[in-house]
């Protein structure tokens, strides 16, 4: 049995959740803009005995628009500016990149 | 009533807040909630434990530890956190040592030697540096009350 099918069927899948979902333009190291899902819900940081108001910016892409090396490299996402320190594949085509937010002002 | 501890505490807090402030003037009693993200730094004193170490003639005579956890945040990605929180820690150390023991209502004021570092990461880096003093004071046997 080949697992081609599968595989085809993956790359459908992912390319229909990024053309559907995306809400917002990611530019990774200043290259072209495409779609990804982009989240920076509030977070509690675990310092002290209170902790800390944060949030965990991150935002997921399709993972063959993950250059090789991507931890500190610079991303604009809607104008905002970011630097990745985090990159997390999904193993089936996708990658979650763990964000963190940076003073550079982004590109217009 | 407020209780020796109690009013300790307020005088801790009212030392750090007091001109110029720490931290912005964002010192806080026993806090429970994290502040706003909007802020880059804060101060918060938490009574730690007490435990009488002596009577004489009616009064106890007691060792509170107070903790002190001073926040901050780096406003930009890949700081290093402690670097972050260094100069918060350093002010409050500094406004520590400086501190009179009558001011306090107490004997002796003693900073515990060491401090503890606690990093964790989030839209940017955040840290907490906490640091503990040892205030000697004495109340009633009958009375948490601050002896005058």
């Amino acid at each position: 049995m080949s697992i081609t099918p599968f595989a085809a069927l993956e790359s459908r899948v992912n390319n229909a959740v990024f053309a559907r979902l995306s809400n917002a333009l990611v530019s990774i190291d200043g290259g072209q803009a495409v779609g990804g899902i982009f989240d920076d819900a509030y977070a509690l940081a675990t310092v002290g005995a209170m902790g800390m108001a944060t949030s965990g910016p991150n935002v997921l892409v399709a993972a063959a628009v993950v250059p090789a090396n991507p931890h500190g490299l610079p991303v604009q996402i809607n104008s905002a500016a970011y630097v990745i320190v985090g990159s997390e594949p999904d193993g089936v085509g996708s990658t979650r990149l763990v964000l963190e937010r940076s003073t550079e002002a982004a590109a217009p | 009533m407020t209780t020796a501890f109690v009013s300790i505490q307020a005088a801790i807090v009212a030392a750090l807040a007091q001109a110029p402030a720490l931290a912005g003037g964002r010192v806080f009693a026993n806090r429970v909630r994290a502040v706003a993200q909007q802020y880059d730094a804060y101060l918060v004193v938490r009574t730690d434990q007490a435990a009488a170490t002596e009577t004489v003639l009616g009064f106890n005579d007691w060792q509170t530890v107070y903790a002190i956890e001073a926040y901050a945040r780096a406003s930009t990605a890949g700081a290093d956190p402690v670097a972050v929180v260094d100069a918060l820690l350093a002010d409050v150390w500094a406004r520590v040592n400086a501190l009179q023991p009558v001011n306090l209502g107490v004997m002796q004021i003693d900073t515990r030697p060491g401090i503890d570092w606690q990093v964790d990461d989030g839209e940017t880096p955040v840290a907490c540096a906490v640091l503990r003093i040892v205030c000697t004071h004495r109340t009633p046997c009958n009375s948490l009350e601050p002896t005058p």
